[in-house]
Formats: structure tokens, sequence, C-alpha cells
């Protein structure tokens, strides 16, 4: 399954917050979709998701269009196997009220059906996959840590056995130390079950472990894309090598960034007079 | 990205829930309110068994008798015994106001739920008529009511059901706005649920216990409401037992030295407004906690 | 001379069934010295940052020492307290957004901090301002006192809470995640400001992040903290280079790098190595170390007492194991 956005634009009151953006991701690629808060890179996702309506452009999966309002049980449930989403907050993207198997459960049911068995053997399938254990599958959310959580969201967005999965900032509120648990767990899905990636993140660094291709965002706009690598190595555009520069590392000059980034902006407002 | 805003949406209170606020959430206080309560609710359903006589058997020969072994709270006017009006007067006395607040909670929830979820024109028409029917006292709408339909339970408790839907709607639209932006709402459209069962199964269970308390502390506003209406004759017409009708009908024995029979229900009237009240405040302060937490 | 010296700090939550919230902490700064206090969420470090200012969590146990320019703050109170908040330490929080009256406009919020802390004229305090703001970066200060907060990006109104801080001419700066909130390339910016006014006023400055990296690019030292301890304190560079507490070295080898970055663990198939586990919780009361859980090098030992952070010149390490040579860290 390919995704294929083209010319997408959204508008928020008087901010062009998507400003023509088109990108794919090939039947199992990953992409990243990078930039600052404020890039548009969020309203891309949920644009993607179907959680936001495009002005302009379209969604296209395998060649047919997401775009259209979709009714009825049937197109609903065809939509949601082509893309699910992992948000960014574990401690609100679950009910508080559900545990583990009950939140999965809920989701096999819908897309599954089957007996009382076959679920449960679907549910056991989804928690090894995402490394959760007996005392993890019985807790309610409050009494998981924001890893944990985060794999919760992970199986019940794979549990529709979607073809493309979007991370939205998915590893952005976790601890260093679970961060790479989760970046690690990504990786192993995509190569397990061969699914898409469309990682949205402010980190180029995180980026650099869960996707072959990246496209950089900046006020609404790709700026520069292709493979992560090549990008992260010898990147071309200013605000691409600003955004490499920021990362803080021994012999970082934060002064010399502080400077770039304000020619940066100078430079963009004398091309563009607002 | 969008910031969601973790305040608890505020619940509507009169001066006396502000009150009770600090001593409900004290514990104690709200165990010994509900336990009341439930008592309460036991007796206007067996009151057929515990009262000790017929509430409406008069015998002028106990008109206005003292509380004695015969007559535990005394008789009233017509010699009618005072407690078993008052047990049988538990029964319209609570039924009224249940049925206003199932009513109006029910609906409440619906227009809430229906204006958080759709945005735009509806949540602009819902609000603005909420706002509308908020700005008219519930009274006067009973009354008005009355007029138009005649005496009796019916009329002021549509009246007052109208009334008090504002108080749920404006709540859970709020309550609602405020969870339906939180990621795990969004997570279940994208997992292609309709947005009926997004609603049904989890939004509104997690908004539940707030509109549990504005609902207990209606019931209590209600209550009083409607003892009012039959106290100004607008509501259970005599001589069916009710707290509201009995302080009106036995107001002028108070000149004659008997105080028991018209405050008898006016004591049941305050002590079942206070427990309801605190009972609320005490979910209300649950429900704080819980989010805190 | 030391702005911060702490001893045995230990805070203890009320309620007995919690490990301490911190637990003997000692750390000193010295004045023109930028020292680094690194830890995941839930490792204390912002307690022990908090604890500088006299900001213990409501009704908890506090025992230890903490001397601020040689004032003794554990159970100072009132006046002394205030004192100590008006003219020694300053701090700087994560969220600008959450430590500024949002209705009041921010000319009026820096005047009164320079009025309540000076107990100068307003003229005086007014000029004093424009200063401050100009000396964080602000380009017109006269403009931007007249604005409210929600007028400003995060990262202006992250400088005008440096210039706040900056207001009482502290001798400790304590900088709590002040950039955790803000886009990487706005982080230079704050932290560039941030280490030219330390300088400049020689300040000594703590700084509290999650960010081993940023940590130790511009920290002279850095302190290590896990569980509420302090497992290991080491110059920056050092510590970047040779951790000694696996701890240490498992964060540095989880922490996703640029490839133009060295020293990181960054192994030839692109994967990370984790730590595996999960960290304490504040009711998990283990007796002996606190990492030996996810220690890939745990003896019985470890599992059985808790190390003491032992010194040797410029470097502490809380480790049983710390002496042997590192086999560990890829």
């Amino acid at each position: 399954m390919s995704l294929e956005a083209q010319g997408l634009c959204k508008r928020f009151g008087p901010l062009l917050a998507v400003d023509h953006v088109s990108f794919s991701v090939a039947d199992g690629g990953s992409l990243g979709l990078v930039g600052e808060s404020g890039s548009g890179k969020t309203t891309i996702a949920r644009i993607v998701a179907g959680l936001e309506r495009a002005d302009g452009g379209s969604v296209r999966v395998d060649g047919t269009d997401r775009g259209v309002h979709v009714r009825g049980r049937a197109a609903r449930l065809a939509r949601a196997r082509q893309v699910q989403m992992v948000f960014q907050d574990p401690y609100l993207s679950l009910d508080p009220r559900l545990t583990t198997v009950e939140t999965l459960t809920e989701v096999i049911a819908l897309h599954d059906g089957g007996t009382r068995v076959a679920r449960r053997e679907r549910v056991d399938e989804l928690l090894d996959q995402v490394g959760l254990g007996d005392r993890e599958a019985a807790a309610l959310p409050r009494q998981l840590s924001g890893g944990q959580r985060q794999r919760v969201a992970i199986a019940r967005a794979l549990a529709a056995r979607p073809r493309l999965l979007i991370l939205d900032e998915a590893v952005a509120a976790l601890d260093v130390s679970i961060q790479a648990q989760i970046l690690n767990l990504l990786a192993d899905i995509r190569t397990q079950t061969g699914i898409g990636y469309l990682f949205v993140s402010h980190d180029l660094a995180v980026v650099r472990y869960v996707t072959d291709h990246v496209a950089v965002m900046y006020r609404g706009r790709v700026v520069e894309r292709g493979q992560t690598a090549a990008v992260l190595a010898a990147p071309r555009h200013p605000y691409t090598q600003l955004l490499l520069a920021s990362v803080p590392r021994p012999g970082w000059d934060p002064t010399a960034v502080a400077q770039a980034r304000r020619a940066l902006q100078a430079n963009n407002a004398s091309e563009e007079p607002s | 990205m969008t910031a969601v805003n973790t305040a608890a949406p505020e619940l509507v209170r009169r001066r006396l829930g502000g009150r009770l606020r600090g001593a409900a959430a004290g514990g104690w206080l709200y165990l010994v309110a509900a336990g009341l309560l439930a008592i309460v609710v036991l007796v206007a359903v067996l009151a057929d068994v515990v009262a000790p006589a017929d509430p409406l058997a008069v015998s002028l020969s106990d008109t206005l008798a003292p509380a004695g072994p015969d007559h535990l709270l005394g008789g009233d006017q017509s010699g009618r015994d005072t407690l078993s009006r008052l047990l049988h007067g538990a029964r319209s006395s609570l039924l009224g106001p249940l049925a206003v607040v199932v009513a109006s909670t029910a609906t409440g929830i619906l227009l809430g739920v229906w204006a958080a979820w759709r945005g735009g024109l509806v949540d602009w028409l819902v609000s603005r008529s909420m706002e509308l029917v908020f700005a008219f006292p519930g009274l006067l709408l009973a009354i008005l009511a009355v007029a138009l339909v005649g005496p009796g339970l019916t009329a002021p408790v549509i009246a007052m059901a109208i009334a008090y839907t504002p108080y749920i709607a404006r709540l859970v639209r709020a309550a609602a706005s405020q969870e339906a932006a939180k990621p795990y709402i969004a997570a279940y459209r994208v997992q292609g649920f309709s947005g009926l069962a997004v609603n049904a199964r989890h939004l509104l269970p997690n908004i539940f216990p707030v509109v549990l308390a504005q609902t207990t502390l209606n019931f209590g506003y209600a209550l009083m409401d409607l003892a009012a209406l039959s106290y100004l004759g607008f509501g259970v017409q005599p001589p069916s037992p009710d707290w509201g009708t009995m302080i009106k009908e036995n107001q002028a024995a108070m000149l004659e030295g008997a105080f028991l029979p018209s405050v008898a229900p006016g004591v049941c009237i305050v002590v079942v407004v206070v427990a309801f009240t605190i009972v609320g405040e005490g979910i209300a302060d649950r429900v704080a906690r819980r989010e805190a937490a | 001379m030391n702005v911060l010296e702490v001893d045995g700090l230990t805070v203890v939550l009320p309620g007995g069934s919690h490990r301490p919230l911190v637990d003997g902490i000692a750390l000193r700064i010295g004045a023109g010295e930028v020292v680094g206090l690194v830890g995941e969420s839930g490792s204390g470090k912002s307690v022990t940052a908090r604890s500088a200012l006299g900001l213990f969590p409501a009704r908890s146990r506090v025992t230890g020492s903490v001397r601020v320019a040689g004032t003794e703050v554990v159970g100072l109170a009132g006046e002394a307290l205030r004192r100590l908040r008006a003219e020694q330490a300053a701090m700087i929080f994560q969220d600008p957004r959450a430590s500024i009256n949002p209705l009041r406009r921010v000319g009026d919020f820096l005047t009164e901090a320079v009025r309540t802390n000076r107990g100068w004229a307003r003229a005086r305090s007014r000029d004093r301002v424009v200063e401050l703001l100009g000396e964080v970066g602000i380009a017109d200060p006269g403009a931007a006192m007249r604005r409210y907060p929600h007028q400003f990006s995060g990262g202006m109104l992250q400088r005008v809470m440096i210039a706040a801080a900056l207001a009482v001419d502290p001798m400790l700066l304590l900088a709590d995640e002040p950039t955790t909130a803000l886009d990487v390339s706005t982080q230079a910016e704050i932290v560039a400001i941030l280490l030219r006014l330390q300088a400049e006023r020689g300040m000594g400055m703590l700084f509290v992040t999650h960010d081993l990296e940023l940590a130790a690019s511009i920290c002279h030292r850095i302190a290590v903290m896990y569980a509420g301890r302090i497992v290991e304190e080491q110059p920056a560079d050092r510590l970047f280079r040779a951790p000694r507490h696996p701890y240490t070295q498992g964060l540095l080898a989880a922490t996703p790098t640029l490839p133009s970055a060295t020293g990181g663990a960054v192994q030839a198939s692109g994967r990370l190595v984790p730590i595996s586990g999960r960290p304490l919780s504040l009711t998990d009361t283990p007796p002996g170390c606190a990492f030996a859980p996810r220690c890939p090098r745990a003896i019985a030992l470890c599992t059985a007492t808790a190390p003491d952070l032992h010194s040797s010149g410029a470097e502490r390490v809380a480790c049983h194991r710390a002496d042997e040579s590192v086999g560990a860290g890829g």
C-alpha cells in the first residue's frame, strides 16, 4: 500500500498552516516529517488520519481518495484499516476507565468480530508484539508508566491491522531510556509486519532511527526532502542546517546557532513581507 | 498541537452549596447525608407499611392533638396523623423532583454532547437557546404553566424540567468539549468507531461523575422549588399529603400554638435539601480529586 | 567561594511507605560555575533545585543542609526566606506561561519584581527593567513592556522570565529545564543568553535537565541523579567520554545522536541500546542499589546493599563495581 498526499492546504483563520504540501510513503516505507512547532506537521498528520479536513489537495491510498466524507460502517472500517495513529501524550491517549485487555478487545471486536477465544488470542498476540506482560494486560492506564501506556497505544493502533501507522511525536514525552525501547520496538514491528510509518517529530536525531526518508517542514512548507541519511549528512536548505546545528553536542556553540537563526528569520522576512 | 484545558467544568450552585462545600469534603458528613437520603427513599417506598395511620383519615376529635402515643407528631387541622402524612408526603415530595431531574438530565446530556461534538452552528444554537431558558426563573415558568394547564404536579414538573435543562446542558457541553479534545477520543475515531459509539461508550462514561454531581444538586433545588409551588397552591392539591402543601395547610394552627403539623414538613424539606447538597458536593469533590491525581 | 552547598539533603513525603524524594544529596556550586543536574522524570532533580529557594513539597520532612552563599535554607521562614529569594537566588522554570500572571502587562510584572525586591521608586525600577530586557535580547523593551504574556512566543516569554530572575542580581541562578518546552533552535538562543549573563555576572548556575547531551555541552560539571540519589558526578567532558556509573553509560547509549556527533554509542545496525525495565516508582523501596534491577552489571551485592557515593579527585560515583575495568558500554 502506498500513501500519496498531493498539494495539501489547510488554513486556520489568517494562518496558512499547511501550504501545498506533497509527499508519498511507499508500501512498507517510513517517512519522517520533521519541523518545529507551527510548521504544520501535526496538522498534516491529522489530515491523513481523517481527523481534520484539508482545504485543498488530496490524500490517496493505493489510488483511492481518503478525503471524501465516509458514511456507513463498512467504509469507516475500511478507512481505519488503511491508516492508524499513535499520539504524543501517553497519559491522555487511553480511555482511563478501561484496562489494557478491554481497550484492545473493543477494537478487535469492531474489526475482526470473531469468538471470545479468538479475540483473546489476538489480544495476547498484540501484547506479545509490543512487549507487555500479564500485569500490564490487567492494569488500568493510571497503573502504567508512560512507556507502558505508549506500548498499549501502539498495540491498539496495530489491532486494526493498518497498512500505515502515523506516529505523532510518539516518543517525545518519554524519558530517554524508555524512548530508546519504543524506538527499537517500532523498528522491530516494521521489520516483522512490513507496515509503513509516517513519523512526525521535531527531533532529527530520533527520526534517524526509524525512517528511510525525511521531509523537513518550515512554516507550512516542505523545504527539503530526501533519504534520511543523506539529508542528515549533507543538509542543503539553511533551515535544515540550522535544525541540525541546534542539536546540542560537545563543542556545541549556542551563540552561533542563535545568530544563524536570526539570519534565517531576517532572510525570510525580506522574502515575503507580511 | 491542541492545548487541553484540564480545569474541571464549574457546577451551577446556589448559595447554600458554597457554604457546604468545605463540609462535604470531610467524608463522614457525606456518608451521613447519603445514609439519610437512603432512609428517606426507603420510607417513601414503604409508606403504606411504616405509616401508623391512614394519612387521609379525618378524625375531628384529634384536631391539633399534641404529640403523644396515639399520634407521635400530633394531629393536624383536620385531625389527620401528622407522622403518617409526612411519610406518605415523602412520595410526592421526592417523585416530583425525580421526574424533573431525570427529564432535565437526559435532555441536557443529549443537547450538551450534541453541541460539543458537532460544534459550529449546532453549538451556537444550543448554547444561545440554553442561555435564553436560563434567563427565565424556573418558578415563574412553572406558575405560567399552571396558569395554562391547571393545578397539579404535571405542569410544574414539565416546566421545571425545562428550566433545569440548561444547568446540565451547559455543564455537559463544557465537559464534553474538554474530553473530546483528548487524543483517546481522536484515537477511537481513527479506529473507525461511529460518533455515536465513541460518545456512548467512552466520552459519556468519563464525564458522567461530574454530571451526577450536578444532578444531585439539582434534585435538592427541584425539591425546594416544587415544595414552594405546592405551598403557594400551584402544585400538589389537598387533601393529598405533600410537604409543601402541609406547611400551607397548617400554618394557621401555629397561631394556636400547634407547631408540629407545619414545622415538621418544613424541617423535612430543609434536611433533605441539605443532604442532597452535601452528597452532590461530595461527588464533585471526589471528581476534582480524581482529576488532580 | 561556593554559592550553593548541599549536604545530606533528604526530603521525605508524609505517609511512610514511600522512598525519599531525594536521599542524602551533596552538591557544591562555586561562583561562576555552571553545574548540570541530569536525570529522568522522578529522579529528584527538580526537588533538589527547588530546595535552594526553600521550596519544599507540602508537609514533607526535610533533613540535611542547604546553604546559599552561606545562608542555611532548611528551616528558613518568613522575612529571612523572602530576603534569600530577593537577594541571593532566583529560578527559571520549564513553562514560562505557567509562572506569569496572564492578565498583567509584562512591564508591570517586571517592574513589580524590581520594586518589591529593591524597594526602588517606580521610575528607577522602570529604567532597570528596560535595561534588563535589553540584556536578554529583547529588541524594543519599551514596546515589550506594554504587551501581555499571550502576545509573546514561548522563547520570548522565557527571556522575560530570565529578566525577572536577574532583577534581583542573584549569586545563584537555578534553571529548571528552562528550554524543554521550546523548539530546538529557540533552545540555542535561550542557552546562549543564559551562559552569557552567567559569565558576565559571575553567577553560579544549576542547570537542571533530562538531556545529557545538552548538559554536557554547556556545563562545567555534571551530577547524574537516579531515584532520588546522585549516582555520579564528573567534569562534563570526562562524564561524556568516560562515564563510570552503569546508569550514565546506559543513558548515553540510549540517547539518539546525529551522525556527525562522536562519543555516542551508535552501533552499525543503527539501533539504540535501551536500558531495560522501567524507572523506580516512589513506592518501590529496594534495599540495594536502586538501579540494580535494570543494571547489566549487577551482582548479588548490588541488590543487597546500596553503594555509597565515593569521591576520588574531581569525580564521585556510587557503584559497587565502579573500580573494576569497564567492559560495558560498547
